[in-house]
């Protein structure tokens, strides 16, 4: 008989089908002052929305990562109701260790994926938002494992959103890790408040659909908040 | 499985706002982005009538209607809906006439009008998160009330079905209903149905309750859904509702045991695993939950699921059997306190606690997973099993219906 402890049975609770979505941010020096106030406002304002959304809160399991010299798991994988009504503040200091946090990002998915199986849970594709100036510092491994993320988008096993946030964006850098599809996403401004009512919107729109229908979806305009990059973008 | 597409990012996927469309009789309307009812959908967009707040109406996207081709086919369909009565029936939301954008119906078809939900009506699939996600949505109902719903949509679409119309969208996000039980049909114009003689098929497939014989096949589309295929869906779709989420082709993943893929994925395989005797396994508190079914509703589910209805369209249960079963499991949950639970403090039977055994020593199946044989009671009515005259026909537009034939 399967080993069934009070972890799968906790997450069985609630058999929806899963949307897990990683979201992974840049704290590095370049994000001192506005930006990373901007970016706490933002992300307690997607809680918020996911919260809201009941068909959202059922399905999405959000994880957050921060990196700045190293990478560090601000939160791990939990569904809206396990998360606090605030993100403890994220601080901007150190360099950019692009690739740490993108592995750590991985292994988190992978793990939570495994886990969903174990439970009988089905899920839809997880996501993974990478915020970034897109300057990491080199040898972190950060172009492997963006291989590797590109590749699952590619065939559909993971939506991989890459955003350059600043003025002082490396684009090829930041093409070097975008996915062919959407393509290097520049954030207009600060606009991370709108950057994550539109994910949450997104993962609305996931969740109401099919497992095997996420096909049809139809994701809302990033007009809003973002534009495409010259080079990969369209 | 078709993935996500990131394509339509940089134009967005707004329909035309402040655009004015017209009626058949040519009264116009401005429809803006205020007047949007919840959010863009793959085919279009729903909006409210300022004018005449029981109605709405749904403009496609235009990339739906580009093509000459496309257009023609949407409108043919169209006004081969409106021939039918089925809009009479208030359970359904069903195409009440065309809309233009010019007037005197010299324009182009860009939607058409129907009737709007009464407020506080929610999706079927806010009850699929667990006995916490119904007690949210559904304050104080147990599974007397959540069986009973299911039974009322079972009710509908027979009722849909008198108009040999199949629906074709089982998405649960299109199965409605309010606290009272009351359910509604939306997103109906994507049925599969015949009229004056044409046929007109529907290529929409929701992959979760889609009927193994559609699945990985594109040429079944091009022909009309057939009552066996509906039965299929309607039963994932109840099995969802009675079960608080848990899908049937769901299972444990384990160590050299098949792959936990999409519910498409299962079901084209055949990875059930209800009942005795195959190998998988399921999330222990759902053996609680289906120990507790009466054993006609578990008997019909494993013979759409596992045994003769699985690979036999022809073989599995009617809608009026899966009605009926669903029924007595309500009227049961109301004699039998523990069976109403949405969380039941055990199994039925204790011996099947936390994932037991699929199949006992002497190879028979365990005795509240084994299948009676049920009667066939094809053609019989299903009778009020609950005995209370509100729940066993609920809608206020039943009567109405019945009038209208």
């Amino acid at each position: 008989m399967v080993e069934y402890d009070s972890t799968l049975d906790a997450l069985s609770r609630n058999p929806a089908a899963r949307v897990p979505c990683a979201v992974v941010c840049d704290c590095s020096h370049s994000m001192s002052g506005s930006p990373i106030g901007q970016l706490n406002c933002g992300l307690d304002r997607f809680l918020a929305a996911v919260r809201a959304d009941d068909a959202a809160a059922m399905s999405a399991e959000i994880a957050v990562v921060a990196f700045a010299s190293e990478a560090r798991l601000e939160h791990g994988f939990a569904p809206i109701d396990d998360y606090p009504e605030k993100l403890p503040r994220l601080t901007a200091s150190g360099c950019t260790a692009t690739g740490p946090a993108l592995k750590l990002a991985e292994r988190l998915l992978d793990e939570r994926l495994a886990l969903y199986r174990r439970a009988g849970i089905p899920h839809y594709a997880p996501w993974l938002l990478l915020l970034t100036d897109g300057r990491p510092y080199p040898n972190t491994g950060w172009k492997e494992v963006a291989a590797r993320l590109k590749q699952r988008a590619a065939i559909g096993k993971l939506n991989f959103l890459c955003v350059g946030v600043g003025d002082d964006i490396d684009e090829k850098t930041l093409a070097a890790l975008s996915p062919a599809e959407p393509g290097v996403l520049r954030l207009e401004g600060f606009k991370f408040q709108e950057l994550f009512v539109w994910l949450s919107t997104s993962l609305h729109a996931v969740s109401v659909a099919g497992v095997g229908n996420e096909g049809e979806v139809r994701l809302g305009g990033i007009e809003s908040w973002a534009r495409f990059a010259k080079k990969g973008g369209r | 499985m078709m993935k996500l597409s990131f394509a339509d990012l940089a134009k967005g996927v707004t329909p035309d706002v402040g655009i004015t469309v017209y009626d058949e009789v040519g009264k116009a309307v401005k429809l803006g982005p205020e007047q949007q009812l919840g959010r863009t959908g793959a085919s279009g967009s729903v909006y409210t009538l300022p004018c005449a707040p029981d109605f709405c109406v749904k403009l496609y996207r235009k990339e739906e209607l580009a093509s000459p081709k496309k257009l023609a086919q949407t409108v043919n369909r169209l006004r081969a809906m409106l021939k039918l009565g089925v809009a009479a029936d208030p359970r359904f939301c069903w195409p009440l006439g065309l809309v233009t954008d010019k007037p005197g119906g010299k324009g182009k078809v860009v939607g058409f009008g129907m009737r709007r939900l009464p407020e506080g009506c929610k999706p079927v699939k806010l009850l699929f998160g667990g006995a916490a996600a119904v007690q949210r949505v559904w304050p104080g109902a147990g599974r007397r009330e959540l069986a009973t719903l299911a039974a009322n949509l079972v009710d509908a679409v027979i009722a849909l079905e008198a108009w040999n119309v199949e629906p074709a969208d089982f998405n649960p996000e299109n199965f409605v209903f309010d606290n009272a039980g009351h359910v509604f049909l939306l997103d109906l114009d994507s049925v599969s149905f015949r009229e004056g003689g044409t046929a007109y098929p529907s290529k929409m497939c929701y992959g979760d309750t889609a009927a193994p014989e559609l699945l990985g096949k594109p040429d079944a589309f091009k022909e009309l859904r057939s009552r066996a295929q509906t039965v299929f869906s309607m039963a994932v779709l109840c099995f969802q509702v009675v079960q608080l989420g848990e899908h049937p082709f769901s299972f444990v993943e384990v160590p050299g045991g098949p792959r936990m893929s999409s519910p498409a994925e299962n079901i084209r395989a055949g990875l059930c695993a209800l009942g005795g005797g195959t190998g998988l396994q399921r999330a222990p508190r759902y053996y609680a939950l289906w120990s507790w079914l009466v054993s006609d509703l578990q008997s019909v589910f494993l013979r759409i699921f596992r045994h003769e209805g699985y690979a036999d369209p022809a073989r599995r249960p009617t809608l009026h059997e899966l009605s009926f079963a669903l029924r007595k499991f309500a009227f049961e949950c109301g004699r039998t306190p523990e069976r109403n639970k949405l969380e039941p403090d055990g199994p039925k039977n204790p011996r099947l606690e936390s994932g037991a055994p699929s199949r006992p020593a002497d190879g028979g199946l365990l005795p509240a997973f084994a299948t009676p044989a049920l009667p066939i009671r094809g053609g019989r009515r299903p009778g009020r099993m609950d005995g209370t005259h509100e729940w066993a026909n609920p809608n206020p537009g039943f009567q109405a219906y019945h009038s209208f034939r």
